[in-house]
């Protein structure tokens, strides 16, 4: 089973997100924060998604980002989700190391068919 | 309730509390931008999550406050009072959209208008905030002069449209339209806004006979200042009503009418043009541009017939919910009434015109964005084509961070899996040789061609990636704009203010299932205590002395297993103070802020627990306590300065536990109490009579304030004779068993200690026997039990009177205080069974038929139609199944 | 006079003064929902009103006096 971590301060948009990838399928590990998605990297090993929110405490998405992609670790894709269409956080998003940017909220319809293309699983649908 | 729904709204709960605490600490420290960053995550984490939910108006309402915390972040505007006043307003309301969320039960929000109305004006109020204070301090920059800073602020206020101070955009157009109408035929309206003074009850107000006695208003609207507190803990004496409405009266009348309270109205004049004020949804698809050609020629040329048509014609063709056709409504209705209004006229047409406007600005910010390339990836299904893309988009960005290889070995990862998804492995050819050289270069530039020769083959003219620089131009991350201006980089690592959220050690658990387990616990007290009768019985009934011996053994197994599983259910249900303690600082505030004090508040203790009833009951006496400290005791700034004091007074609130009782004091540095005045203030409303004026000690006059009809201050006037004060406290106290003990020194202060249980969960009680039947008596309230012989009752003036240990203490009997007709039986010695109980410091005789043993039982208060008895506090269910009614003596009374 | 309850009805005629405010919650507490008759109710103290917007009970009559009708129904929503 495909490992998801969803990184969001807000518990709210976890059980979220929780609710829509484990219903497809997928495994879901929660983090409250960067730092925290960080300390779940060494003790869980990698993921093959990461879901990161961009405003959080003590470590930010983009800095979580950064952090990811200088871990000599597998690099398995990430999609960043903001709250606002803007330019600039996509931009720094795209330059932190996410592969996709998307707007919240995010209906299962949308989520669903980028999650499994940047998984690479066949399409069910 | 859907789990999402519950955790939206509990998560929104404790944002709603954090920011209001961030805002009042931000008040001390306006300028800690971790404070205010932290307040802009808050904002911002609870408009994301009513997103998730169809709820327009809390989105529209968090997004205002979003934005004013954004700009306050940055530093655009600096936080002010009215700022945080405006914010704590929003975060009400979301408050009190969420309590109908909860009350409606399935997560939806059925429309309605009237909250649309105030979510829209709450997100004006709130983005005047940014664009008013703004434009306020531009000006000002060439010269900032700190002594004339606050002066435009007074005026720009004063400029500002009488409409923004009165929410009639909120006012359904049939209600403007009316009033406009009586308007244009001379009959004056004005705007009233009441707000009644919290305290209004006790100087002997009725605000609602006040409005009442106006003539029928054309519009109103009653609401609550803030969300109403759950029945159980509503303060019906603190009013929070909002009265607003247009009134046919002139300002004069009204002025008239309200002159006693001129301070709590607020009253505005009306003029028909102010009512003029199109509303409905802004939407597009109306062929206006026509319609504004004709219009415009017909208004210019006076053709009042042909524009009266014209508007007709293209309000047929509208909606009648859009804008579009609420503005030729009023086109309409001014035309009729005021043909010669042509500039107002025009504005509305204007209306019209910008109306069409805002769709097409829409449309060409969607065609602005960049297009779409999903159809040039040949054979590739649409989500697939995005991630391609993106891939292609971030292989064209020319920084080169420490992070790049991981950045590319990601880009490789997620091409891999789009490829893979699409069934395409194929194209995956020569992915690893380019990735492995894109690696080595440090660049982006070989997956970049490699991308472009696979994946978009048909792609001609145009190459969809950059020439990318190769490693042979080095670039300083710090020099690359995307690095340097990225918002990654405004905020450093790891240091944030600490997480608000809890820990993932703790969870939340439902009321409701806590509240399940200790009725579990209950019945399991219940028939765990069922054994001693079934021992007895076997005893007794069957003689079988061995098996009642084996059956007490086992009840004293269950009692220590039942005890225990008691305690640990006590435990979850403690609760620390902090959850009453959090809401003093903005009570304290505002209040001093309007009694115009300056009161510094101190908490202590505010991790000390206790049982969540005990913290619930807490609640309402101690802002009773704090609303006389804070309008009784504290003195305002001059008259502290002329007595020696710091100008600010001091209130300390601290809350311990002493061994299983929570010991909470309020003391305040005020004026303190004098046992002089209370002493006459007694005698006067009859409290005390003459001799008891000489004989009270100091103490004994203090507690007087506790005696029912009495209040301290003379504008706390008694309300029909009953006495709304501090024995309303010391009531709501005594029925959690708890109690109040007062000190205070005249011109030192004054200090109240509150002690209540840990717990008052179970309860231990007293059989009693009176009349055949059973009764409970509170081992709380019980002193001591004594037989009395019957020789040894004196009758003093028809009282009759024992006396105990060289002390005379009064006896009645149950059976009269309960009024049952039927004398109470002495024992075969001819002895009477006296149940001697404590009743504050004084000690009362009880006469019963016979007291028997002691059990703990879980007390119900009585429902249905026994909730008006007097005399109980409550009913329980015991072992053998029947149901005992516990007796509150000091009700009995 | 003031509240007067019967059969699990709470009936109000004539002034609700602003003692009545804490017989009346205490009533509304032990009878969530109602119902109240206000049909011979005159008038009623804020403090009244104050409960019965926090409350909202079921109100079976409306006052006989079409004002203080109209203005009860704006307050407790049941008519805009």
């Amino acid at each position: 089973m495909k490992r998801i971590l969803v990184i969001d301060d807000a518990a709210t948009v976890r059980l979220y997100h929780r609710e829509i990838l484990e219903q497809a399928g997928f495994a879901v590990t929660e983090a409250i924060n960067g730092l925290e998605a960080l300390e779940k990297l060494e003790t869980e090993g990698h993921f093959d998604l990461y879901l990161v929110d961009i405003n959080m405490p003590k470590l930010d998405g983009y800095g979580f980002l950064k952090a990811l992609r200088e871990k000599n670790m597998p690099q398995a894709p990430a999609i960043m989700i903001s709250t606002e269409s803007s330019p600039r956080d996509r931009e720094g998003a795209l330059i932190a190391g996410a592969n996709l940017y998307m707007i919240k909220p995010i209906r299962p319809e949308q989520l669903l068919p980028q999650v499994r293309g940047l998984l690479g699983e066949g399409d069910s649908s | 309730m859907n789990p999402l729904l519950d955790q939206f709204i509990s998560e929104s709960r404790d944002a709603i509390q954090s920011i209001g605490e961030r805002l009042l600490q931000l008040e001390n420290a306006p300028t800690d931008h971790e404070l205010m960053d932290e307040l802009f995550r808050l904002v911002h984490t609870l408009k994301g999550n009513s997103g998730l939910f169809d709820f327009p108006e809390l989105t529209r309402v968090l997004h205002g406050a979003e934005d004013l915390m954004d700009a306050v972040r940055d530093g655009r505007i600096s936080y002010s009072q009215s700022l945080a006043d405006q914010l704590l307003d929003a975060m009400d309301f979301v408050s009190a959209l969420l309590d109908e969320i909860l009350r409606n039960g399935n997560g939806d929000l059925p429309a309605e208008s009237e909250r649309t109305a105030a979510a829209l004006a709450l997100t004006d109020a709130l983005r005047q905030l940014i664009t008013g204070q703004g434009a306020r301090i531009n000006p000002a920059t060439p010269a900032p002069e700190p002594a004339m800073a606050s002066a435009p602020v007074t005026t720009s206020c004063a400029d500002e449209p009488p409409a923004s101070t009165f929410p009639l955009a909120r006012i359904p157009e049939a209600a403007r339209m009316d009033a406009y109408r009586r308007m244009v035929h001379g009959q004056p309206c004005s705007w009233v806004s009441y707000r009644p003074d919290e305290d209004c009850f006790f100087k002997g107000e009725d605000p609602f006979y006040q409005i009442t006695q106006l003539p029928t208003p054309l519009w109103r609207r009653v609401s609550a200042r803030e969300p109403w507190s759950a029945p159980e803990t509503l303060d019906a004496y603190r009013c929070l009503l909002h009265f607003e409405s247009i009134i046919p009266m002139d300002l004069q009348a009204l002025t008239e009418h309200f002159r006693y309270i001129p301070d709590q109205v607020e009253l505005s004049p009306l003029s028909p043009a102010m009512l003029v004020m199109p509303t409905g949804d802004a939407h597009d698809g109306i062929p206006t541009a026509e319609y504004l050609q004709t219009a415009t020629a017909k208004l210019q040329s006076g053709d009042h017939e042909g524009l009266i048509q014209a508007s007709r014609l293209l309000l047929e063709l509208s909606s009648p919910g859009l804008r579009v056709a609420s503005a030729l409504r009023w086109l309409l209705l001014v035309l009729e009434t005021r043909p010669e209004d042509v500039p107002l006229q025009q504005q509305l047409l204007d209306e019209i015109r910008h109306g069409a406007g805002i769709s097409q600005g829409t449309d060409t910010a969607k065609a602005a964005a960049p297009p779409s390339l999903a159809a040039s990836v040949q054979g590739i299904t649409d989500p697939i084509a995005g991630i391609i893309e993106t891939q292609a988009e971030i292989l064209a960005l020319s920084d080169a961070p420490p992070w790049l290889p991981g950045r590319l070995r990601a880009v490789a990862a997620s091409l891999r899996a789009a490829f893979t998804h699409a069934g395409q492995l194929t194209r995956l050819d020569g992915l690893d040789e380019a990735l492995q050289a894109a690696l080595d270069q440090s660049a982006s530039a070989p997956l970049a061609r490699w991308l472009a020769a696979h994946a978009l083959p048909a792609k001609v003219g145009t190459d969809p990636v950059p020439a990318a620089p190769p490693t042979a131009a080095p670039v300083s991350p710090a020099a690359t704009p995307g690095t340097g201006n990225g918002p990654g980089d405004t905020r450093k690592f790891g240091r944030r203010m600490e997480d608000a959220h809890a820990g993932p050690s703790a969870i939340k658990v439902d009321q409701a299932k806590i509240d399940r387990l200790m009725n579990l616990i209950g019945e399991m007290i219940v028939a765990k205590n069922a054994l001693p009768y079934l021992a007895a019985r076997a005893e007794d009934v069957f003689g079988v002395r061995e098996l009642s011996r084996e059956i007490k053994g086992q009840y004293g197994t269950l009692n220590r297993i039942a005890d225990e599983m008691q305690d640990a259910i006590m435990q979850v249900r403690l609760l620390p103070v902090s959850f009453v303690f959090q809401r003093f600082p903005r009570l304290v505030r505002d209040t001093a802020h309007k009694l115009g004090k300056e009161v510094r508040l101190v908490l202590e203790g505010e991790a000390t627990e206790a049982d969540k009833n005990v913290i619930e009951s807490l609640a309402d006496p101690l802002v009773h306590i704090i609303r006389n400290s804070l309008d009784h005791g504290l003195e305002p700034p001059e008259e502290r300065r002329a007595a020696g004091k710091p100008a600010a007074g001091r209130l300390a609130i601290s809350a311990r536990s002493e061994s299983d009782r929570v010991v909470i004091e309020i003391t305040d540095d005020g004026r303190g109490i004098d046992p002089a005045v209370i002493r006459r203030k007694a005698y006067e409303k009859g409290i005390i009579d003459e001799q008891a004026l000489e004989r009270l000690t100091d103490q004994e006059a203090l507690n007087l304030i506790f005696a029912p009809g009495f209040s301290t201050a003379s504008q706390v006037s008694d309300l029909s004779g009953r006495g709304v004060g501090m024995d309303v406290v010391r009531t709501a106290v005594a029925r959690v068993n708890g109690s109040i003990d007062l000190k205070s020194r005249p011109g030192e202060g004054t200090r109240l200690r509150l002690s209540l249980p840990l717990s008052m969960a179970v309860t231990n009680v007293m059989i009693i026997v009176s009349a055949g039947q059973r009764f409970g008596v509170s081992m709380d309230a019980v002193a001591e039990t004594v037989r009395v012989a019957q020789t040894d009752i004196r009758r003093i003036k028809h009282r009759m009177t024992t006396v105990l240990r060289g002390r005379v203490v009064p006896l009645v009997a149950l059976n009269d205080l309960l009024a049952l007709d039927e004398a109470q039986h002495p024992n075969e010695d001819g002895e009477m069974a006296v149940v001697v109980v404590r009743i504050e410091n004084d000690l009362l005789g009880i006469i019963v038929d016979d007291c028997r043993e002691t059990v703990d039982i879980i007390l119900k208060p009585l429902a249905g139609f026994l909730g008006n008895l007097q005399g109980y506090a409550g009913s329980a269910l015991l072992g053998d199944g029947s149901v005992l009614l516990v007796l509150n003596p000091r009700e009995l009374l | 006079m003031g509240i007067e309850t019967n059969a699990d009805t709470l009936r109000v005629s004539d002034i609700l003064g602003v003692e009545d405010a804490e017989t009346l919650l205490d009533w509304l507490l032990k009878h969530p929902g109602g119902p109240v008759n206000l049909a011979a109710c005159t008038h009623l103290h804020a403090a009244n009103l104050q409960v019965l917007m926090a409350t909202r009970p079921h109100i079976t009559t409306w006052p006989d006096d079409p004002m203080l009708a109209d203005w009860l129904r704006h307050a407790l929503n049941q008519e805009e």
